[in-house]
């Protein structure tokens, strides 16, 4: 009897420490997903994590991704009052900042990433960087130390195949990642009266040169 | 051809026509354009407001709304973009763009003539403080904007929904510019922004109000005549002046007729060089020439009279010193002796006996050709504040026109006002040493810097000691905060530090050497700048403009910066955060954050 218990304290203290190790040892921040096979045209949510005993006031993470797989959409946090900063974004790299006036709890899901995918591809989200921060004495934001980071790479498969449209959104308030290159953004009602210019402009001239034809012609 | 395809043609024409207005409004007839130099935002000097709305195309208002850009457009203002109705406006301050006259008084609207055909139009205002027929200086506070609430905006209209202040120039603002921001409308798009240092931001984005320095052209002054004029911070006035005299000595007077303001008098010569300066009255005595005379604030802005006074010159022969009217300790000055109404017959020698401060070292006598070449010459060091120059003509060749007999250098030893006289006894070849007339001169030697001087930066006393020469590393500064001028030698320590002035000016006079500039202001990127300083060499002259974002200073502005914005919003608990100095942390800042975001500071050879 007591072997057995001695057996069976052993394979719960060994089923602990296996739970634990899964779930990321101290703090941490690690991503996961809950799929890694999508069709073209699916929405990737990324799921950013964090284990922290420390309340915090703000985190920030980058995560790597390919331009040509795949899009960035948006970013939010779960977090009531965690509230989106809008920044630059680079091409390639999801950058990512969310604070609050208030310590907030910073377990489990922290922030949820979306991208869509663009073709049939194989690629790979990187967590580049990524912090969680509290507000120091004099007021500015710190990064809370000794935060180690677990599971980075997330691997996709994307079929070529177009998916089914997903209207799933990340919750909470978004957080725009489009890449903000300034040169290159689109004016779209420039762009449509530039056209109609063009249009109207290529119609007349069309006529001229008819009218013209015309006298020719007849003359 | 025939007359329906005629009038297809011209049909067809007219449909081109219509689009020409689109292609044709940023390239009105410049002699339409204010001038680029005359015009600030009607908000105070050195704060940033908002445009809430622009120029319209007749999408958005009727055709006769002053926002058509067809008939002059007009720009509505705001301290922020999320005024609310009822809040507490009694300090924010509308001001004019441009010195003038009021000719217009409402209950809630305002217009200036500005004089040279250009009006400007304040509307939704209260709290005035100026009367129907005031003549008004640019910057002058004129009202507060309606709060729409304690104050409605026009009463009985309900217009507009928040505070703000709807401004408009004519003949027409289009293309216009306004403190350096050029304003842009796109009648295609209907669309307003405004574009300054390349940089371009649309409608409720910050607009600093910095005009670039205006240096007004003014008459030619005569004697004893009051004349008047009016200055800010970016507005100089600069008057013109003859001298027709041998030598002319006069006094010139600028009398402050706006509370607050002190005007600096500047002696300028007609290349623009600076020959002297004074508060309130320049004393001084000048060859004949054409002069300038420059009148700026030390502090404030507003009106002033001038007046220059000619003082009688001795009618016999003399000898006068032409002094620089003050100098900074450490600084190096030129003084001219003159011998003034020289006879025809002339002079074979003279002896100057000059006599001068215990605050001032000697130094440099140099004797010139005004007894013609390799005259004898016999200088009795300085010492004890006495010096003594003979100069006789060698060869039979004596002193036949008035002129320049020599030169010396002057250094400024410590503060406190200073006197040189060189009375001069001369002959006329017949043994005889005759005292002639003497006119000395006066001069203010000053603690460095300058407090004549605009700038408001200081030398730490261990940046004066031990130099005989200084240089002065000077320079404008972009940052709407306080800035502060850090000076550090080859080994880092300290040489001078001071404060940029709110003019965005500074200037720090140390020895010549290689120092380290740094620019620093709460909240903000530090600037730094390697710069050598020669001897002798023109000043180095530093434009700087300050990133906001570095909240934490740690050199570069990145996501913690943001995090602490995003830690303080809706507070004013932090003013390194407040990077806009609205009061408030909110999303302006992290709008001026997001424009500079991975920027590291670097330093930067000059």
């Amino acid at each position: 009897m007591k072997k057995n218990i001695i057996l069976l304290l052993a394979l719960t203290f060994s089923l602990l420490s296996f739970g634990v190790a899964n779930a990321q040892t101290g703090e941490s921040i690690w991503l996961d997903t809950d799929t890694t096979s999508y069709k073209t045209e699916e929405l990737v949510i990324v799921r950013v994590n964090a284990a922290s005993t420390t309340p915090i006031q703000g985190f920030t993470f980058q995560i790597r991704y390919d331009p040509a797989c795949l899009k960035p959409i948006s970013a939010s946090s779960p977090i009531a009052g965690m509230n989106g900063l809008q920044l630059p974004q680079s091409s390639g790299l999801v950058d990512a900042s969310f604070a609050s006036t208030t310590p907030q709890s910073a377990l489990g899901v922290i922030a949820e990433a979306s991208f869509m995918t663009l073709g049939g591809c194989q690629t790979e989200l990187y967590l580049e960087n990524a912090a969680l921060a509290i507000r120091n004495a004099e007021g500015f934001a710190a990064q809370l130390p000794g935060v180690t980071l677990g599971n980075r790479n997330i691997s996709l498969v994307v079929d070529s195949v177009i998916g089914e449209a997903q209207a799933q959104a990340p919750a909470g308030e978004g957080l725009s990642l489009e890449p903000s290159d300034p040169s290159s953004e689109t004016d779209w009602p420039a762009i449509i009266a530039f056209a109609l210019l063009i249009l109207v402009t290529g119609s007349v001239v069309t006529v001229i040169i008819f009218i013209l034809y015309k006298q020719v012609k007849t003359g | 051809m025939k007359p329906k395809k005629i009038i297809q043609i011209i049909g067809l024409l007219a449909l081109l026509s219509l689009l020409l207005p689109a292609q044709n409004v940023s390239a009105l007839d410049t002699t339409e354009l204010p001038p680029p130099n005359m015009f600030q935002l009607p908000w105070d000097q050195g704060l940033a407001w908002v445009s809430m709305d622009g120029f319209d195309n007749g999408f958005k208002r009727g055709w006769g709304s002053p926002h058509n850009y067809l008939n002059g457009g007009a720009v509505d203002f705001a301290p922020r973009a999320d005024m609310q109705i009822g809040e507490d406006t009694s300090n924010f301050w509308v001001t004019a763009t441009a010195a003038g006259t009021i000719i217009e008084k409402g209950i809630c609207h305002l217009k200036i003539d500005h004089h040279n055909g250009w009006t400007s139009e304040y509307q939704f205002l209260a709290n005035f403080q100026v009367q129907l027929g005031d003549e008004v200086y640019r910057n002058q506070r004129l009202a507060i904007i309606a709060d729409g609430e304690r104050d409605l905006f026009c009463p009985p209209y309900l217009l507009p929904n928040s505070p703000h202040v709807h401004y408009s120039l004519r003949p027409t603002m289009v293309g216009g510019t306004f403190a350096g921001w050029h304003i842009n409308y796109n009648p295609l798009l209907n669309k307003t922004s405004f574009t300054k240092n390349n940089e371009t931001v649309p409608s409720f984005m910050p607009l600093l109000n910095v005009p670039d320095l205006q240096i007004v052209s003014r008459d030619a002054i005569n004697w004893d005549t009051v004349y008047s004029g009016s200055i800010d911070a970016y507005r100089y006035e600069r008057w013109s002046l003859q001298l027709s005299e041998e030598m002319n000595s006069f006094t010139i007077t600028a009398t402050a007729l706006t509370d607050g303001i002190t005007p600096i008098i500047l002696l300028l010569d007609s290349y623009g060089h600076e020959l002297a300066r004074a508060i309130g009255t320049l004393n001084t005595i000048q060859p004949a020439g054409n002069y300038f005379v420059q009148i700026q604030p030390q502090t404030g802005a507003g009106f002033y009279n001038l007046v220059a006074e000619k003082s009688t010159m001795p009618s016999g022969p003399y000898t006068s010193v032409l002094a620089p009217s003050s100098l900074n300790v450490g600084d190096v000055g030129l003084v001219t002796i003159y011998l003034g109404n020289t006879p025809p017959e002339g002079y074979t020698s003279a002896e100057f006996m000059c006599n001068y401060s215990d605050n001032l070292e000697v130094s440099n006598i140099v004797v010139k050709e005004l007894f013609g070449e390799n005259p004898a010459i016999a200088i009795n060091n300085p010492q004890n504040s006495d010096f003594i120059v003979a100069i006789a003509g060698s060869s039979l060749q004596r002193a036949t026109t008035s002129g320049v007999a020599f030169t010396f250098e002057i250094t400024g030893l410590s503060a406190g006002e200073a006197h040189i006289e060189c009375p001069a006894s001369i002959s006329r070849g017949d043994g005889i040493l005759t005292a002639i007339e003497s006119i000395g001169a006066s001069l203010t030697v000053l603690d460095s810097p300058s407090p004549l001087s605009a700038e408001s930066a200081t030398a730490s006393p261990a940046s004066q000691s031990n130099s005989t020469s200084t240089s002065a590393l000077t320079g404008q500064v972009t940052a709407n905060k306080p800035v502060t001028i850090n000076l550090y030698d080859t080994n880092n320590a300290l040489i001078a530090s001071g404060f940029v002035n709110s003019d965005g000016l500074f200037s720090l006079f140390v020895p010549a050497g290689t120092y380290t500039a740094v620019a620093e202001a709460n909240g903000f990127l530090k600037s730094q700048y390697l710069v050598t300083l020669i001897e002798g060499d023109s000043d180095i002259n530093l434009n700087i403009n300050l990133l906001a974002g570095d909240i934490d200073q740690n050199n570069v502005i990145d996501q913690f910066d943001a995090m602490t914005i995003g830690m303080s919003y809706n507070t004013s608990s932090l003013a390194a955060a407040d990077l806009n100095g609205d009061g408030i942390v909110n999303i302006l800042d992290l709008v001026l954050l997001a424009e500079n975001y991975r920027a590291t500071s670097s330093l930067v050879h000059h």
